[in-house]
């Protein structure tokens, strides 16, 4: 009876929120305020000049010009603004089309991606509109590389007809094939493809005159590459000649690069062979001989994106680096960089090459002093001084331990006086940020690696106390009196405010922005949190949740690596304590450090959540953070223990366990655990394994794990996902009916939802289970058919309720239909209503834990699901609706009641009108109120995060993948505050008036009764 | 059936029809610290949702029973897990086994035992589910009833259940009806509804007729107003 009443009072509330409001969308003054998105693209590949950040400059309106720095990542082509480093435009790939390389000419920027570089995109780089789009190969013509990148390249010719703007393009895709593109319309004018018995030649590079063009190849002979150079007619695509050079290259397209010198008519094609570096010009029958550069020792030629200038640099055998110009067909050095020797002093030097508006050239050399501990760069001027050249430097205070190591850069420079050199360059890190610096001061940082978060937690923060002093004991009776008034200082301020706030209304309001003076602590509604947040480029962030931004960031370290260098795979993350264990709230990131030396260790990080500080204190102060090694080798798993003592369990790969932190009190505390635990883990991508805890006969503090169930998927299935229910109280145990009959949720806390990918071709089937960890029951499984080899099923799962989405090719029948479905299941105790098994009590060994009954029903949506969550309130009671991230770049709020699976099919009679159930519609309405994320685009999401607010109506979220959006939401309606529309001044007024009323009364009253006593 | 193509599915069928044909079932009596390495041995096949016996069952069993009488603590009964296994035809290696395990301690006193096995959509098993009733509502061993029976009592399973589950295709959005198409292609456009006075004219005719037909109502002496005052003469 006691679960009955209960099971009413949450029914009435929750009937009470639902009714209080119906309206689901945010209002237009709460958008931006409440919720907040960052737009981001991509941590720039550096490892090729194709798509590494650059600078372009461009005709803007009129005659002025203007400059973007265009970056590619794996699937984001991005522009972005140099003077504030806010995105310009970008445009977003497929996931099966990667970029290869982005190809850049004025206004105009070209792209190739997809294996062997099947489709090309030809952007306006100003607007980042697409131009025009030709599929040149179907991705499964691709050819696959060891290099993703070799063989493909674009090059810009000479417009077809005069005075047409729109410049050609030549594209090499795959290796053998050379297209011409027309610039204006994107169509095929002619295609040439390698011959056959030529398949051993991969074509690499294009260059073009105005009659002729090459596609230069390296031709596979014994132990190293000869150059192969094709020459094709521009205008019809006929093959002119085809040859191989006699050359002996080693290591491939690094070893040649071409020159187009202004003062010669013919392209040259230069590489190093043997310490040697060796030259030919290309003419159409290519009868032009070899020639040699004087000396020896060189180890490296490198293209500093000058070639049109007939420059590049040679590096010798001692690291030094001299700078060459070809001149009438001969090679002179030009400049030899002072210094440049490899050297204990600085790091090896960096070179790149940069045109100025008048289209003068100018080569940076940047290397990092080991004794400045500084960036320093110098900038090579060959005009200056009447030609003898210039060279110009600073050095730049670049902190490696909040971005690591400069990667990559991009040099731009003016010369606006006559000895006078300015340069601004935009640096890539290895924690993924990118960076412009105008001389020695940095203008603008983009933490671009928060495209990659892989790990993120809510952490709550501390409230702000009221008295800071305290008590000693050594405090006197004057002491304590002068305290008193000290503290006292603050109370007319205090008095003043509460009467002004009781009088006017001015309190806190749910819809308004969150003040951020208050500094590190919770606001009146707990909206703020710090979201902290581990990246796949080693960076970890603390992000404050009501706006997004950065609050604290630390560069992770390397630890037994960082001599090889390596890799961090931030696996998971755990909050050992929080504000309410009284003390500041700290994470452990649990991550898997891959050494390019081939080892793997298991390490973690114990991190303050509001600072950033290394709780561990493993980092000396002003260092990067570095972590603790638990064990070598890969973690099988981790888990928080369901306890008060906050510890965290790893298990290796030979199922014995280790504890994190490893503290006496810690083992003793497992100890007494270990007997009742039960987890599960995966292994071998198609077995899942149940598993308890022995611990050693001989040594007590040791622990391993023995399987108690297995599970085993079928061969041509793996494990795609393993979704855990959030954490969150349950209010209620039941759903009670329209005829008071009351359906008992399945509250197995053991419970833990599976999707599967298929590894078949073709005709595979994916799954989604539901497991009893404890045991290894399926307490569901439904099998859905994959659409050409792939499933991507995305599911959640909270309470009792699972909801998950596909995509479903096969229909039969009038009646159905192709399309991206979602699937609502609740699972309930017994056979029917009020069948009772107390399933949340229930030890796995009883077999009523496999006595259930569900209600499930499909649901048609007109776009993928990229990720989904459930909201999360402070104490259940709340509905709970989905947040849904969709292929459209949007994230939504789909109520509860739209994905009940009780929606009858028919008109609802009144005891299903009771219970609010809607008629079952097929099609979840394509609404634009249930977008919380209205105007913004939350790009390519991949996972959403929720997260209680103190107020019981508001789920905080927060959605991650190439973008990050952040918000609240309140699926029930701000049932639990005033609405902003309530008349405080009304009520206070209306009392003032009654009191005033009753104080002049009163007396009155009174002497009217006192006179009638005198009368009586 | 529309949902995995219809090839799969009659692989699927087959496999069901041709039933679970004498499947293997394995078991062993485990214990991580006095009896690791303990094997599995045959207990039965099984045959059209029920188990037929191994011939070395009995002796298994006794063997067993024996071992639990020999477990003097609560901690070791606790320790003690009787193992159910399924081989999969497909894979025979020892990681893709899959068992389903119970507490041993609750052998003694057990009057009726249940396998859940779960297959795959291709009818290979998937998982097995093993258990045990009556069992303590804590699942624990701590009773004293299994204390003392757990070496008298000998373990039979007399009464053992199968339960085959299969994996259920997820249900289908019920798509209401396309509208009628007339032969040519035409979508079939219903009839007008008529209009009120359309459908009801004859009764509202009829009724018309009736109230001019009806003899006029007799007089009222007196009657004011000027309707009356006409008639007022007569």
């Amino acid at each position: 009876m006691h679960i009955l009443s209960s099971l009413w009072t949450t029914s009435f509330l929750l009937f009470f929120a639902l009714s209080v409001s119906s309206v689901w969308a945010l209002h237009e003054s709460e958008a931006g305020v409440v919720d907040w998105q960052k737009t981001f693209i991509g941590v720039p590949r550096t490892d090729g000049p194709r798509s590494a950040p650059s600078f372009l400059r461009m005709k803007a309106k009129g005659n002025d010009t203007t400059s973007l720095i265009i970056s590619a990542s794996e699937r984001t082509l991005g522009a972005v603004n140099p003077v504030d480093g806010s995105v310009a435009w970008r445009h977003i790939f497929e996931p099966s089309h990667p970029i290869l390389g982005y190809y850049k000419s004025g206004n105009v920027v070209a792209t190739l991606s997809g294996v062997g570089g099947s489709v090309l995109h030809v952007f306006d780089s100003l607007e980042g509109t697409i131009i025009h789009e030709k599929r040149l190969h179907h991705s499964q013509n691709g050819q696959l590389y060891s290099q993703r990148t070799l063989g493909v390249d674009v090059t810009f010719g000479a417009p077809r007809t005069a005075g047409h703007e729109a410049k050609d393009l030549f594209v090499l895709t795959n290796g053998q094939t050379v297209h011409r593109i027309g610039g204006t319309r994107g169509d095929l004018l002619w295609s040439w493809t390698a011959p056959e018995q030529t398949s051993l030649v991969i074509l690499e590079r294009l260059t073009v005159t105005d009659s002729t063009i090459y596609a230069i190849g390296l031709a596979k002979s014994f132990a190293s590459y000869t150059l192969h150079v094709t020459a094709l007619s521009a205008e019809t695509g006929e093959l002119l000649t085809t040859q191989n050079i006699p050359s002996n290259i080693q290591n491939g397209s690094d070893d040649f690069l071409m020159l187009f010198p202004p003062t010669s008519e013919d392209p040259r094609l230069v590489w190093i062979e043997k310490g040697v570096v060796r030259s030919v010009a290309l003419t159409p029958k290519l009868t032009s001989k070899p020639q040699s550069l004087r000396g020896s020792g060189n180890t490296k030629i490198l293209d500093v994106g000058l070639s049109k200038h007939g420059m590049f640099i040679v590096k010798k055998e001692d690291g030094s680096a001299t700078v060459f110009k070809l001149n009438q067909n001969t090679f002179e050095s030009i400049w030899d960089f002072a210094d440049s020797a490899t050297s204990s002093k600085y790091s090896d030097s960096i070179y790149a090459g940069s045109v100025d508006k008048e289209g003068k050239p100018y080569i940076g050399r940047m290397y990092w002093s080991f004794g400045l501990q500084a960036g320093v760069l110098h900038v090579f001027t060959p005009h200056l001084l009447e030609g003898k050249g210039l060279v110009s430097g600073f050095s730049f205070p670049f902190k490696t331990d909040d971005n690591g190591i400069i990667n990559h850069y991009a040099l731009d420079v003016v010369n606006p006086d006559r000895l006078k050199v300015l340069s601004r360059i935009v640096v890539t890190t290895t924690t993924g940020a990118v960076q412009l610096w105008l001389e020695e001061k940095v203008q603008w940082t983009r933490e671009e690696s928060l495209s990659t978060i892989a790990v993120a937690e809510f952490v709550e923060l501390p409230e702000r106390k009221a008295i800071q002093s305290g008590t000693t004991e050594s405090e006197g009776f004057v002491g304590r009196v002068l305290r008193h008034i000290s503290d006292a200082q603050g109370f007319p301020q205090y008095l003043a405010g509460f009467v002004k706030r009781f009088a006017t209304a001015s309190y806190a309001s749910v819809s308004a922005a969150i003040s951020h003076d208050s500094g590190l602590h919770r606001d009146e509604f707990g909206f703020k949190k710090i979201i902290v947040a581990a990246t796949e480029h080693g960076k970890i962030f603390g992000i404050d949740s009501s706006n997004g931004h950065v609050v604290w960031s630390r560069v992770l370290g390397l630890g037994p690596v960082a001599d090889a260098g390596g890799l961090i795979v931030p696996l998971k993350m755990f909050a050992v304590k929080t504000v309410s264990d009284g003390e500041a709230p700290q994470v452990v990131l649990l991550t898997a450090l891959r050494g390019f030396d081939g080892t793997v260790n298991t390490v973690v990080y114990h991190i303050n959540a509001l600072t950033g500080k290394d709780e561990a204190n493993n980092s000396p102060k002003g260092d990067i953070l570095q972590g603790t090694v638990v064990f070598p080798g890969q973690p099988s798993e981790a888990y928080l223990l369901p306890s008060k003592v906050k510890t965290i369990i790893l298990l290796d790969s030979a199922n014995n366990i280790h504890l994190y932190p490893h503290t006496e009190a810690n083992v003793q505390a497992f100890a007494e655990l270990a007997p009742s635990l039960r987890f599960s883990l995966q292994t071998s991508g198609h077995t899942l394994h149940g598993y308890q805890i022995v611990q050693g006969a001989s040594d007590k503090s040791a622990f391993s794990a023995h399987r108690t169930w297995s599970l085993s998927l079928p061969n041509n299935e793996v494990v795609g996902s393993v979704i855990r229910p959030a954490q969150g109280p349950i209010a209620s145990l039941g759903k009670v009916l329209g005829d008071r009959s009351t359906l008992y949720k399945y509250l197995n806390p053991h419970l833990f939802a599976v999707t599967t990918v298929s590894k078949a071709s073709a005709d595979g089937v994916c799954s989604v289970y539901l497991v009893d960890g404890s045991k290894g029951s399926v307490i569901y499984h439904a099998s859905v058919a994959s659409t050409r080899g792939t499933c991507n099923i995305q599911a959640e799962l909270t309470e009792n309720w699972l909801v998950y989405g596909y995509y479903d090719e096969d229909f039969a029948g009038d009646h159905q239909t192709k399309g991206y479905r979602i699937v609502s299941v609740e699972v309930y105790e017994g056979k029917g209503v009020n069948d009772k098994t107390s399933s949340s009590e229930l030890s796995s060994l009883s077999d009523k834990t496999l006595d259930i009954h569900f209600y499930e029903r499909s649901f048609e949506t007109n776009q993928p699901v990229t990720a989904l969550a459930a909201t999360l309130t402070k104490f259940g009671m709340t509905t709970k609706n989905m947040i849904i991230a969709t292929k459209k770049n949007q994230i939504q709020s789909i109520p509860r009641r739209l994905l009940d699976p009780r929606r009858p099919k028919a008109d609802p009679t009144a005891q299903q009108q009771e219970e609010m159930l809607i008629k079952y519609d097929p099609v979840l309405p394509a609404d634009p109120r249930l977008v919380v994320s209205h105007r913004y685009e939350v790009a390519n999401v991949r996972k959403i995060i929720t997260s209680p607010a103190l107020l019981e109506s508001t789920s905080l979220i927060f959605a991650y993948g190439l973008d990050l959006f952040g918000s609240r939401v309140t699926p029930s309606g701000t049932f639990d505050v005033l609405s902003e529309s309530f008349n405080k001044a009304q009520l206070v007024l209306t009392i003032g008036g009654l009191t005033l009323a009753i104080a002049i009364a009163r007396p009155m009253v009174n002497r009217k009764k006192l006179k009638e006593r005198w009368f009586q | 059936m529309h949902h995995v193509r219809l090839s799969t599915w009659l692989a699927i069928l087959a496999v069901l029809v041709c039933g679970l044909d004498a499947k293997s079932l394995y078991h062993r009596l485990y214990h991580p610290t006095l009896a690791p390495d303990a094997q599995f041995s045959l207990r039965g096949t099984l045959h059209d949702g029920a188990v037929a016996d191994a011939p070395s069952l009995q002796t298994d069993l006794a063997s067993f029973s024996e071992f639990i009488s020999q477990l003097d603590t609560v901690e070791k009964l606790n320790g003690a897990l009787y193992q159910l296994a399924f081989e999969r035809e497909s894979d025979l290696s020892p990681e893709t086994r899959i068992i389903s395990s119970v507490k041993a301690c609750h052998l003694p006193t057990a009057s009726s035992d249940t396998i859940f096995l779960h297959l795959t959509s291709s009818g290979e098993p998937s998982a097995i589910s093993y258990f045990l009733s009556p069992v303590p509502a804590d699942g624990g061993c701590s009773s004293s009833v299994q204390v003392e029976t757990r070496g008298i009592k000998p373990i039979l399973f007399p009464n053992t259940t199968v339960n085959v589950q299969r994996p259920r295709l997820p249900p289908l959005p019920e798509l209401r009806s396309p509208p009628p198409l007339t032969p040519e292609g035409q979508v079939v456009t219903p009839a007008p509804e008529k209009t009120f006075l359309q459908k009801y004219w004859i009764y509202i005719l009829g009724f018309m007729v009736i109230l001019a037909m009806a003899p006029a109502p007799p007089e009222e002496e007196g009657g004011a107003g000027p309707g009356g005052s006409g008639r007022g003469g007569r």
